[in-house]
């Protein structure tokens, strides 16, 4: 299989600017020589406290980080995001119609093609036609977070990063959301960066699952692997942590 | 959306108002009762009459047509200073918010020293410089419009560009001008509005304090706070030339603020 993403020898730095009366001083090493690949077509999980430098990657991925070293070799166009809040995700002052149009308006697709591509997108991820007449306030936040799938699907990736897509909302919903992105996952063949906190959401989803502490990658490998034979401290921490809460 | 603003009834009441306003400004421009500099000795401050239906002002002249000519050149006034204040400001206030770096030190650091300035010293030095008149007067008084509206649109604009909709809209391509106006912009509109209309009362009151230091409006043309300053040494002998203009402008000034409230509320 080919990979999709190929990062090597990564780090990302946070300096502090300082300002007229601090000196440049401090800097902060948000990744630490992070390799890793991602093969075509699959789900990784990217498992970490907050704070870890999971959101640091991600943006890194996408080329919104400055100061970094290393390489990152992404073999497709345009990689797009699902972002954690729904509720800042998408532009409260315009329709939805709208907001997923735009991706297609910028490409300077016709109206009538737009449209149609537009409706396909809502069948797939299951909304209703009606709603892109309404405002992001107007819909729930599982709602949003299907218009926000849609809109990064419109921009014909075949890369996708999902931030913690289901950790702001409750928990039917986090299911049905987690079904949705498999349905497409499996439909479009797009390869998924998921990133979490909730080991049972990632054993769900995943094909492989990276642990990551303080800017680290303390393992990778396939999710039976890593959940059944965990290598490091940090880890076995993690799944006890989430089998205690299953007890409860 | 659209259709619940009109049941709304501040936006309605404001609606009402300011059409009546704007309908009276504009039969204004083409008609009054009476010419509105005609003096007339045997009217000299007449009280309400059927013939002069809001009396004569220490001239004689007919105040319900001068208060028809003067809606006219304050409302001009007002609407040409914030139109340059908003046109500016919203421009500046965009390209310093979302741009950042040294080019907003520089930009904020010059309106802070416009800023300093009371917009009447402004106006003045403006208008020993260019002379005396209306045009030199919207002139003077939009660009010291321009740093409060600069300063809310840079900070909206600040508040909106690291949101994850500016993010996703970066990554879906769209460029950085179409995010500022096309995708930000619209969001900045509720703060922008509400501040439109305290400038347009504000440019109203400032038009009238030009006018009173005999900058603005040059006499014989009449302007409501002209009219409203020459009134002042009237107020007890002839209170109908104080009250109208001044109830005109409260007018105009309570309008725009319903509409703002109403669209603020939506």
């Amino acid at each position: 299989m080919n990979h999709i993403l190929e990062v090597k020898n990564l780090n990302v730095y946070y300096t502090d600017k300082g300002s007229l009366f601090k000196k440049k001083t401090q800097k902060k090493h948000a990744l630490k020589d992070v390799s890793f690949f991602m093969e075509e077509g699959e789900i990784l999980g990217l498992v970490g406290e907050s704070g870890c430098g999971k959101t640091s990657l991600a943006k890194a991925i996408l080329g919104m980080q400055k100061e970094m070293e290393g390489k990152i070799i992404l073999h497709c166009k345009n990689p797009q995001m699902v972002f954690q809040d729904p509720y800042s995700s998408l532009n409260p002052a315009k329709r939805i119609g709208w907001i997923l149009e735009e991706p297609l308006r910028i490409k300077k697709i016709s109206k009538e093609e737009r449209q149609k591509r537009v409706d396909e997108m809502l069948e797939k991820v299951g909304l209703d036609l009606k709603c892109k007449e309404h405002y992001p306030n107007e819909l729930s936040g599982g709602q949003r977070q299907r218009v926000a799938i849609a809109a990064a699907l419109l921009c014909d990736t075949k890369f996708l990063i999902a931030d913690e897509p289901v950790s702001a909302l409750d928990v039917t919903i986090q299911a049905q959301i987690i079904r949705l992105l498999l349905k497409l996952h499996k439909e479009m063949g797009i390869s998924i960066l998921f990133i979490s906190h909730d080991l049972r959401v990632v054993y769900q989803m995943c094909d492989r699952v990276m642990i990551m502490e303080s800017g680290e990658i303390l393992e990778q490998g396939s999710v039976e692997e890593v959940y059944e034979n965990p290598q490091s401290d940090y880890t076995k921490l993690l799944l006890e942590a989430a089998n205690l809460e299953d007890n409860v | 959306m659209k259709k619940k603003l009109l049941n709304q009834p501040t936006f309605l009441l404001g609606t009402i108002i300011t059409s009546i306003m704007l309908l009276m400004t504009f039969i204004g421009f083409f008609y009054t009762p009476y010419d509105p500099t005609q003096m007339d000795n045997s009217n000299k401050l007449a009280g309400c009459s059927l013939e002069h239906i809001m009396g004569c002002d220490n001239f004689g002249r007919d105040i319900f047509s001068r208060v028809l000519q003067g809606m006219g050149n304050t409302f001009l006034i007002a609407v040409a200073t914030v139109t340059i204040g908003v046109v500016c400001g919203i421009l500046l206030g965009a390209f310093t918010g979302y741009f950042g770096g040294w080019i907003d030190e520089v930009i904020m650091r010059i309106i802070d020293v416009i800023f300093a300035f009371p917009s009447i010293l402004l106006a003045l030095v403006f208008v020993s410089i260019f002379g005396t008149g209306k045009y030199n007067v919207v002139f003077a008084l939009g660009i010291a419009f321009i740093p409060s509206f600069a300063r809310i649109v840079r900070s909206e604009f600040i508040k909106y560009k690291d949101m994850d909709y500016v993010k996703s809209a970066r990554l879906a391509g769209v460029s950085d001008l179409r995010i500022m106006f096309v995708h930000i912009l619209p969001n900045t509109m509720t703060v922008l509005l509400s501040s439109i209309m305290i400038g347009f009362n504000n440019a109203v009151l400032s038009e009238a304090g030009m006018s009173y230091l005999g900058i603005g409006v040059q006499p014989p043309d009449a302007s409501l706070g002209s009219m409203l300053s020459e009134a002042q040494s009237y107020l007890f002998s002839a209170p109908n030339y104080a009250i109208f203009p001044g109830v005109m402008i409260i007018l105009l000034v309570l309008g725009f603020s319903l509409m703002a409230d109403g669209l603020k509320s939506r």
